[in-house]
């Protein structure tokens, strides 16, 4: 019940965005399709993130991670600066959620877990991207390799019994090689997928609250795999609203305590050409 | 792997990344998921998951028994809170549970603290081996949403054993003791076992076995308090640890805890 109010909010927010972006469209209407995009873009965009976490009790392959998986949706929020040229991109995007309600979820149900549970996360990102391969087999059609920088930080709280918890802080960063299709065939609309792999590590800090002495700081690494797609919709000449979804997932290793992550993230949001 | 995180941190990381990064496609498409073939028990402190008219099935009401009996008297030797409800879901062959078994039985189980949950294989025959695994498993539950992340394997694996109910089965810390007295000559100096890259290089059997062995001796002898404040020592610290709580070096508990054991099987005790 909860992820359906949540659900609605999020659709709101969406529709919210539509209309405070469609008077812009409809005086901009008729403006020509821009070819190859160029220019500095800042978009900013809300929606929500969908977590997960599974336990991972071996980290050798395959990977053997609980049936159980503690998760739940939260507000996010991303702001992205892109500089983009003919046949090359430079983006830099910063990302936040927070998710709360945690729940423990298998594909056969959910059960709810003590309230306090929830995750945070902040991220940056850096990429550049070139596409080398420009109007291919059709028209508008371009094909990307990047490299991906990160870095971000992530917090999960666990709330075991009213007296019990504990708290696994990371702070990590990464890099991993990205691939794009880009498809710019509609004047007002552009669309692009990523898919994007890649090595982290991760310096992690554990607490719990049954003693001092299980406060502890170890270090790790891990892989994550990421997916996007997004379509910005031409609004103005210097108005776009901005659509993605982004989703993935990654596993933490660490002595006596690696775990696998998930997400999906839906943002709307409004970019601006200058 | 990267116990002594301290030392090489950096090559540690990489280690991991390395690790993680150079496989196949599971790599790139994440663990799998567990089916939805299920039917749910409810037992107390117990979800049971099990394939639908299995042995696990049949006998889930014996297990609900053990297990949460197994809970109450984790709770009172560890002297520890914890009320959280555990997921256990029982597979009914080592296939199904994504085990490999490498030849070397079709019982295994695993536990997912941080998820609350835990996973085996339950085959037939009911009997102690089968319910002393599951209480493992269990145990491996408590102890950690009660303290949090074991410093070693050795006190991660050993605790999950040494506080063993004895009520349903007779595999609890009076058989440990016996088997450690009756193999002495095949256990290594504890300093080695604590050590967790040497951990993974003993016969399992002989690394289970012992170490639980050794911590429900200090449990019998010296109460819960000590043993938890050493459950959080890593392997570079163990040693060290061990003389500033118990006042003696590990080699001199070492030594009464064989005698201890001794004594036990000539008192007629043990098994």
């Amino acid at each position: 019940m909860a992820g359906t109010s949540r659900a609605r909010r999020a659709a709101g927010i969406v529709c919210l965005l539509t209309v405070a972006a469609a008077p812009v469209r409809a005086q901009d209407a008729a403006a020509p399709g821009s070819g190859e995009p160029q220019g500095v873009r800042w978009t900013v965009g809300v929606g929500y993130e969908q977590f997960g976490f599974r336990d991972v009790a071996r980290a050798s392959r395959p990977v053997d991670a609980s049936p159980v998986t503690l998760s739940g949706w939260g507000p996010a929020v991303r702001a992205r600066h892109s500089r983009l040229r003919p046949g090359r991109l430079q983006q830099f995007d910063v990302s936040a959620s927070r998710v709360g309600g945690l729940s423990y979820d298998t594909r056969a149900g959910s059960r709810a877990t003590p309230s306090g549970n929830r995750a945070a996360r902040l991220e940056a990102r850096y990429e550049y991207r070139r596409y080398p391969f420009t109007d291919l087999l059709m028209t508008g059609l371009d094909a990307g390799l990047g490299v991906l920088g990160s870095g971000g930080w992530t917090s999960i709280s666990r709330v075991m019994s009213p007296a019990l918890d504990s708290r696994d802080r990371a702070l990590g960063t990464g890099i991993a090689a990205v691939a794009a299709l880009r498809m710019r065939r509609w004047d007002r609309v552009d669309v692009t997928g990523t898919w994007s792999y890649g090595g982290v590590i991760t310096r992690r800090r554990l607490q719990h609250s049954a003693s001092g002495l299980a406060s502890s700081g170890l270090w790790g690494g891990g892989w994550q795999a990421d997916w996007s797609v997004g379509a910005d919709v031409r609004t103005s000449h210097r108005t776009r609203l901005s659509l993605e979804a982004l989703g993935g997932g990654g596993v933490r290793l660490a002595s006596h305590q690696s775990h696998a992550l998930s997400r999906t993230r839906l943002t709307v949001g409004v970019t601006h050409v200058r | 792997m990267c116990a002594s995180g301290k030392a090489r941190p950096l090559v540690c990381a990489l280690s991991w990344v390395l690790f993680a990064v150079a496989g196949g496609c599971q790599s790139v498409l994440g663990p799998t998921q567990a089916d939805t073939n299920w039917r749910v028990h409810d037992r107390d402190h117990f979800s049971f998951h099990v394939r639908p008219d299995s042995f696990a099935e049949r006998h889930v009401d014996v297990f609900g028994e053990v297990l949460n009996d197994q809970y109450a008297i984790t709770l009172a030797k560890m002297d520890v809170r914890y009320g959280g409800r555990i997921a256990a879901y029982l597979y009914d062959s080592v296939a199904d549970a994504g085990f490999t078994s490498g030849g070397q039985g079709s019982r295994f189980g695993t536990a997912y603290p941080r998820t609350e949950a835990i996973k085996a294989t339950v085959l037939p025959p009911l009997d102690a081996n089968l319910l002393s695994l599951l209480a493992h498993e269990i145990n491996h539950v408590i102890v950690q949403n009660a303290l949090g992340r074991p410093g070693t394997s050795f006190m991660n694996e050993g605790l999950a054993s040494a506080v063993l109910s004895e009520r349903h089965h007779d595999l609890g810390p009076r058989f440990l003791h016996a088997w450690a007295n009756t193999h002495r000559a095949r256990i290594p100096p504890l300093a080695r076992l604590v050590d967790d890259d040497e951990w993974s290089r003993v016969v399992q059997e002989v690394a289970y076995n012992a170490s639980a062995s050794f911590l429900a001796y200090l449990l019998e002898s010296y109460g819960a308090d000590p043993v938890k404040q050493l459950y959080y020592a890593p392997s570079e610290a163990f040693a060290r640890r061990f003389g500033e709580i118990f006042q003696q070096s590990l080699e001199e508990a070492e030594g009464a805890w064989v005698a201890y054991c001794a004594d036990l099987l000539q008192a007629g005790t043990g098994f």
